[in-house]
């Protein structure tokens, strides 16, 4: 039953592409009046910020899910990999970013929340397959 | 909606819901603190890419510990 609740809590949660955790992240006016970035640059941090936000979102997911035994340690590494590379992608776009290369940053950026959205959905299929055991 | 307000719903809507308010308290806190400290996007953006680091390695820690 509490591997069924963590399943069902965790489709929940990783369906809610339509709330704020995949909406945009902004800064609060104050930073932005101190940030230096011109529009562009803002505009890619933000979104790298967003898909660094949606990383841990997952980290934590499988962190909560290998503890409570609804994944295999096998299962929990192969998604925790995959978390792993988007990062790495995250701190390229970072670095582009940092170098003043706004527009390869922020498609960068925009790319791996893609690919970590696609994650999130092959994650929320397995966990209700999970459920359903 | 300001980080600190973004966040609060992310976590409201996940952490909270996977792993209790306690984790939720603790990311939204680390936020809030940094912009009340004057924090500007730079610095709040290092903060985020580090908290994806940390919990990265949490969860790398939760399976390395796991069973089998």
């Amino acid at each position: 039953m509490r591997k069924l609740i963590v399943a069902v809590l965790c489709v929940a949660s990783l369906s809610l592409s339509g709330c704020g955790v995949f909406g945009p992240i902004e800064a609060t006016p104050g930073a932005a009046a101190k940030t230096e970035l011109p529009e562009v640059g803002r505009n890619a941090q933000l979104a790298i910020n967003e898909a660094n936000v949606t990383l841990a979102t997952a980290a934590v997911v499988i962190r909560g899910n290998i503890a409570d035994r609804v994944w295999t340690k096998e299962q929990s590494q192969y998604y925790l990999d995959k978390v792993k590379e988007y990062r790495k992608q995250t701190d390229a776009a970072q670095k582009m970013v940092d170098t003043g290369d706004y527009i390869t940053g922020g498609n960068m950026a925009g790319s791996v929340r893609s690919l970590i959205v696609i994650l999130h959905r092959e994650v929320a299929a397995q966990a209700r397959k999970e459920g359903a055991k | 909606m300001s980080q600190a307000g973004t966040l609060a719903v992310f976590a409201d809507a996940l952490i909270s819901a996977v792993v209790g308010k306690l984790e939720r308290d603790v990311i939204v806190a680390r936020v809030k603190e940094m912009e009340s400290k004057g924090a500007d996007l730079a610095q709040i953006s290092k903060a985020i890419a580090a908290m994806a680091d940390e919990e990265i390695a949490k969860a790398q820690a939760a399976i390395d510990k796991a069973p089998g």
